[in-house]
This record gives C-alpha cells, sequence and structure tokens, in this order.
C-alpha cells in the first residue's frame, strides 16, 4: 500500500511539473518536431536533437528535457507515416511497418494502418511509461549499494552488448565505440589536470564539446550523404480523412493482441543496451509471423504486422529511459545525448537523480505521457498535414539544415572553434558511413569514455591498484561474466560465418 | 573467397593506426610503470591497445569478406563541405547575414535537381529572417548579423 500511494504521490507530482505552461509547450514543440522529421526520410531523431540541443542552453533543464526527449518519440510516430505511405521509413525503427504498411497503402487502406499505427503506438508507449513509473524506484533502491567497480563492469556490459547485439559487426562497433572514448580523452585529466591529446592547442583543453561533435557525425554527415545519394521515391496519393481512418470491427480485433504482445516485447528491449526500438520491432514482427494463425498473410498488408512493430518500438522508446535515468547509462546514441543535455545542465544522471531533481525525473516521465497524447491528437485528426509535409522538396530543406546547424552552434557558443569541429566531424562522420562503421556506437563511446574511466580509476584507487577487485566482488564479477559470454558468443557466431564462406 | 584489398582492409589498417598512435602517445608522455600507474596515461593506454586490435580484426575480416563500399557522388559532398568551409570564413569578417547567404547558394549547388540561383537567394532571405525571429525574438541573443572585418 505504502508503495502504491507512493507511485501516485510521484504522479501527482510529476503532472504539476509536466503540466506548466512553458514545459507542456516545450513538450508539444518536440513531439510535434519530432513527427517533422519522422516523415522526412534523410534527418533522423538524433540530427533533430542535434539541431535543438543549442536551443536547450536557455531552457530549464527539465523543459529542455522534455522538448528533446518529445523529438525522440515522436520521430517513431512520424517515421510509421512515412514507411506506411512511401515505403520509406522515415526512421530506421519503423522500417518493419513499411512490410505491411504499404501494402495496405497499395490496396486502398493506408488511412486504417495511420490510425492502427496511432492507436498501437500510443498503447505502447503507454505501457512502456507504466513500467518505468514501477521499476525505476526498484532499480534506485539497488543502484545505491553500486560501487565504482559495478558501475564500470556494467558499463563494460552495455558496451560489450551494444556492439555484440545490434547487427552491423562486433569489431566494427568496439572499434567505433574505443574511437568516441578516444576522443573523449582529449582535454585536461579529471584527477590531475594533466593536458591530455591537446597537442598544445589551448582551445582543446576544455576537451571537445558534444553539441559539435554530434552535429558533425549526424548533422552535417547525415545532410552529405542523403545529397550525394539520393534516389527517388514515389508516393501512394490517397485522400485521407478521419472517416476513412475507421478500422473495421474485425481490423480492430485482430490488432489486440499483437499491440499488447509487441508492446511487452518493446518494453523488454528498450531497457536492454545496445537493443533498443529498431531491434525491438523487427522482434515483435517475427514474434507476431511464428504465432498466426495464417502466417503468409504477413508481408501481404496485414494489420497485426503493423500493431506489434509499433507498439513495440514506441514501448522501447520510453523504457530506454530506465537505465539511463536510474543508472546514468545509456543503452544507445539518443540516450547518450540525454545524459549529455542533462550533464550540461548541471545535472549528475544516476540514482540520486530521483532523489535530488525528483522534479526533472517525475516530471519527465509525466510529460511522455502528456506527449504521447498530443501526438495520437497530431496524428489522427491532423494527419493531413503530415501527408502534405512529404511533399517538401529535398532540395531545398537540405540548405535549411545546414545553416541552423552552423547558426545554431555560432551564436550559442560564440567562437569559430566550434565550427571546425562540426567540419571536422562531419568529414569523419561521412567516411563511416562510407566504411560501414556505425556512428551510433562512436557517440555512445564518446559519452561513456569518460564516466567508464572515472569508475575504472576510483575503483582501482580503493583496491589499491589491484585489477582483481573486478572480479572479486560479486555482482562485478557476474556483470563482468556476461559481458564475457557476449563477447564469446559473438566470436564464435562471427567464427561460423566467416568460415562457412 | 577473394583477396582483395577492400574498403575494410583499409578502415582496419587506420583504426589500428589510429590506435597505435593513441598508446603511444599515452604511454611516451606519461610513461607508465607496467599497469600499476594509475595515473593519466592508464586508460589511454588500454583503449589504444584494443582499438589497435580491433583494426587488425576488422581488417582481416575484410581481407577474407571483401565488404561493399557505400558509393557516394564526391562532387556533391566536396560543394556541401565548401559551403560550410565558406560559412566559417564569412562569419567572423563579415558576420551573419552575409555567412548564411553564401552557404545557401553554395551548397544548393550541391542538390541533384538545382533550384536555381534566384530560388536559393530567395531562401536564404528567407532563413536570415527565420534566424532573427528565432534567436533575436524569441530567444533575445545579441547576435552581429553584419559587421566589416571582424570590426
Amino acid at each position: 500500500m505504502d508503495f502504491l500511494s507512493e507511485t501516485f504521490a510521484n504522479i501527482g507530482f510529476g503532472l504539476s511539473v509536466a503540466l506548466q505552461p512553458a514545459n507542456l509547450w516545450y513538450c508539444f514543440v518536440g513531439v510535434f518536431l519530432g513527427t517533422f522529421v519522422g516523415v522526412l526520410p534523410g534527418i533522423g531523431a538524433l540530427t533533430a536533437i542535434s539541431l535543438l540541443f543549442p536551443l536547450t542552453f536557455y531552457m530549464d533543464p527539465t523543459a529542455g528535457l522534455i522538448m528533446l526527449a518529445g523529438v525522440w518519440y515522436g520521430t517513431a510516430y512520424g517515421g510509421s507515416i512515412a514507411a506506411i505511405l512511401i515505403n520509406v521509413p522515415g526512421t530506421p525503427s519503423s522500417a518493419v511497418t513499411a512490410i505491411d504498411g504499404y501494402p495496405l497503402a497499395k490496396k486502398g487502406r493506408a488511412g486504417v494502418a495511420l490510425f492502427i499505427t496511432a492507436t498501437s503506438s500510443f498503447i505502447g508507449g503507454s505501457i512502456g511509461i507504466l513500467l518505468m513509473m514501477l521499476f525505476s524506484p526498484i532499480i534506485v533502491d539497488y543502484a545505491l549499494k553500486f560501487g565504482s567497480a559495478e558501475y564500470f563492469a556494467l558499463m563494460v556490459l552495455g558496451l560489450v552488448a551494444a556492439s555484440t547485439i545490434s547487427g552491423s559487426s562486433a569489431a566494427k562497433n568496439m572499434a567505433m565505440i574505443l574511437f568516441g572514448m578516444a576522443v573523449g580523452f582529449v582535454g585536461l585529466d579529471i584527477d590531475t589536470g594533466d593536458e591530455r591529446f591537446t597537442f598544445g592547442i589551448f582551445a582543446l583543453q576544455d576537451g571537445i564539446g558534444l553539441i559539435p561533435v554530434v552535429m558533425g557525425v549526424f548533422g552535417l554527415a547525415e545532410v552529405i550523404i542523403s545529397v550525394s545519394n539520393a534516389g527517388a521515391t514515389k508516393r501512394e496519393d490517397q485522400a485521407i480523412n478521419l472517416k476513412s481512418m475507421w478500422p473495421k470491427r474485425d481490423e480492430f480485433v485482430r490488432s489486440l493482441f499483437p499491440t499488447l504482445r509487441g508492446a511487452g516485447i518493446g518494453s523488454f528491449f528498450g531497457t536492454l543496451p545496445g537493443t533498443g526500438p529498431t531491434i525491438a520491432s523487427f522482434m515483435a514482427y517475427g514474434v507476431e509471423k511464428r504465432f498466426a494463425k495464417e502466417p503468409e498473410r504477413l508481408g501481404h498488408g496485414a494489420i497485426e504486422g503493423i500493431a506489434a512493430p509499433e507498439a513495440a518500438n514506441n514501448a522501447a522508446d520510453q523504457t530506454a529511459f530506465i537505465p539511463t535515468m536510474t543508472l546514468g547509462i545509456p543503452g544507445s546514441a539518443t540516450m547518450a545525448l540525454m545524459i549529455g543535455a542533462m550533464i550540461l545542465h548541471g545535472i549528475t544522471p544516476g540514482p540520486s537523480l530521483m532523489a535530488s531533481h525528483a522534479d526533472v525525473f517525475w516530471g519527465l516521465i509525466m510529460s511522455f505521457w502528456i506527449g504521447n497524447v498530443l501526438l495520437l491528437v497530431l496524428n489522427v485528426p491532423l494527419i493531413g498535414i503530415w501527408v502534405r509535409l512529404l511533399q517538401v522538396p529535398y532540395n531545398m530543406l537540405f540548405p535549411a539544415i545546414l545553416v541552423l546547424l552552423c547558426v545554431g552552434l555560432y551564436i550559442v557558443d560564440g567562437s569559430i572553434v566550434a565550427l571546425w569541429v562540426v567540419f571536422a566531424f562531419g568529414v569523419i562522420g561521412v567516411f563511416m558511413r562510407v566504411a560501414g562503421l556505425p556512428a551510433a556506437s562512436f557517440l555512445l563511446g564518446f559519452v561513456l569514455g569518460p564516466m567508464m574511466e572515472e569508475n575504472f580509476r576510483r575503483a582501482l584507487t580503493i583496491s589499491g591498484g589491484d585489477y582483481l577487485t573486478f572480479v572479486e566482488r560479486p555482482l562485478s564479477a557476474v556483470i563482468l561474466g556476461i559481458a564475457f559470454c557476449l563477447i564469446l558468443f559473438s566470436g564464435f557466431s562471427g567464427l561460423r560465418h566467416v568460415v562457412k564462406l | 573467397m577473394r583477396w582483395i584489398a577492400g574498403i575494410d582492409v583499409l578502415t582496419g589498417l587506420v583504426i589500428a593506426g589510429f590506435g597505435i598512435g593513441v598508446s603511444t602517445y599515452a604511454y611516451a608522455k606519461f610513461p607508465t610503470s607496467g599497469f600499476d600507474d594509475l595515473g593519466p596515461g592508464l586508460f589511454p593506454l588500454l583503449v589504444g591497445i584494443l582499438l589497435t586490435c580491433s583494426g587488425i580484426v576488422i581488417g582481416v575480416q575484410g581481407a577474407l569478406k571483401n565488404a561493399e563500399a557505400l558509393h557516394l557522388t564526391w562532387s556533391r559532398a566536396f560543394i556541401i563541405l565548401f559551403g560550410i568551409l565558406s560559412f566559417i570564413g564569412v562569419v567572423s569578417w563579415f558576420g551573419l547575414v552575409p555567412a548564411i547567404g553564401i552557404l545557401v547558394v553554395i551548397s544548393s549547388l550541391a542538390s541533384a535537381e538545382y533550384i536555381g540561383f534566384v530560388k536559393s537567394c530567395a531562401l536564404a532571405v528567407f532563413l536570415c529572417l527565420f534566424v532573427y525571429l528565432i534567436f533575436s525574438l524569441g530567444l533575445g541573443q545579441h547576435v552581429e548579423y553584419f559587421t566589416w572585418l571582424g570590426a
């Protein structure tokens, strides 16, 4: 009973923060822009968040986080609009939606597909939020007992999981994480104040800033790649209004359980480092295919094939915040940016956050709910606006993105140095894409690197330089053991792959 | 199995080389006595060594299996980068408005379907207004729209 009343008190407090006019407004701005960039293929959530990042300097930290988070889950809604109507997923996590969504659109059922997308997303998101509210306090209770060795072990596990699970080559992922860490070394040493990797350049003493790096690797490089690698897309033109969106009774019933299953799968994969919404949506689709009574229908415009992945990716979008907010360990590049935003505002993410910045914590969670309601409103009655948006020509849009990229940073930072960093990391980002190196892993390493080093050195200092401390402490030993098994497993499957060829 | 030096071999070499650079720098600048010195050089040394290893793995895997490199129209990429360089060059000498203008006019040239000089100028004017609305009116920032030689 105590737990329940506490939860309700937290909900009330969170709502009082999230419903403040300024926070409400930024929540709206966030989800609106999120849907906007989600609809437009070629700009992802990371690009949009990096563009908006400088603006959050002027905001109260809660408002800033609410807006950035809104962009993040808003893109999942917007991404599926493009996936259904033009068969081009606006975001990777909506790629699965295109498999059944586009055939439905060709059958003239685009409206229904969009409606189910919005409602499944909403239900999935809500379940994710609910789990976050229930589990975060429990995790925080445990996490308060963690020492530096455990934190280091958790980060190792997070990074190993991110590099072995997330699809592309484990070696490439690992290399990018380490490269990110190496870039993070630049600047003054946290303990001794020694200059590291500054090569005598004064401007490098403060280290390389998160924002210019993100803007380079995700903003500038993304624009360059999409302009230099352009392919034409075809639209399925059809009138979409509220009436055409209403599903038949049978379609509604068929989408109900897939939605719930998808939400469950998504919630689980969202919390794991390295998996996130994209893998969650693929998993949910796979499960539907296995459990379907007529599996041959999937892939040819089955409503279940939309409901499950959409519920999954939105649930995962929300539960991804659980490790980020309770442990301070981001599971993906976007979550790493959220952590970056908190640090810039002087908030240390981690188990103490819930106690020291309860307004940020509960305000953000409740804003997710408001944001999801706003998204439902934006996506059902206002769908026509987004459909028209797909016609905005990219050749007008990308110069505008470039201007926002340069101007935002120049005005906020007031110096040319940051622009050079954007330029340099833009070039590096383009080469990463060309060589098939995952840029998201780079960012994860860049943000986690300094935290890892801090905990690594602290744990060793406490143990008097004894490396065995990481395996003598039971919890840290178990976590490192799991990480080790993951490496072995991916090594074996990689080897098998090579031998087969 | 084809033994052609593909993009992955090159990538592996670059990463391994970078890793060697990082660990050498860390070791040269902060001579660690083995791994029991907990100073500023230890972690970079470890990361550099692991980076070298992963570079070698990527290179070897690439030698065994040739990966496709993403093909780009490089001229377009260079035009955009040149646009950014122009912005950096112009903004501190002449202010934000000329810098936005030159960035938009140059980078528009990169598009597969060029919008034309007049339209790109119009877009630049629109974006200047947009920036004024957001940063000056909205956020109350002091912005140098025009200046002469950085004065």
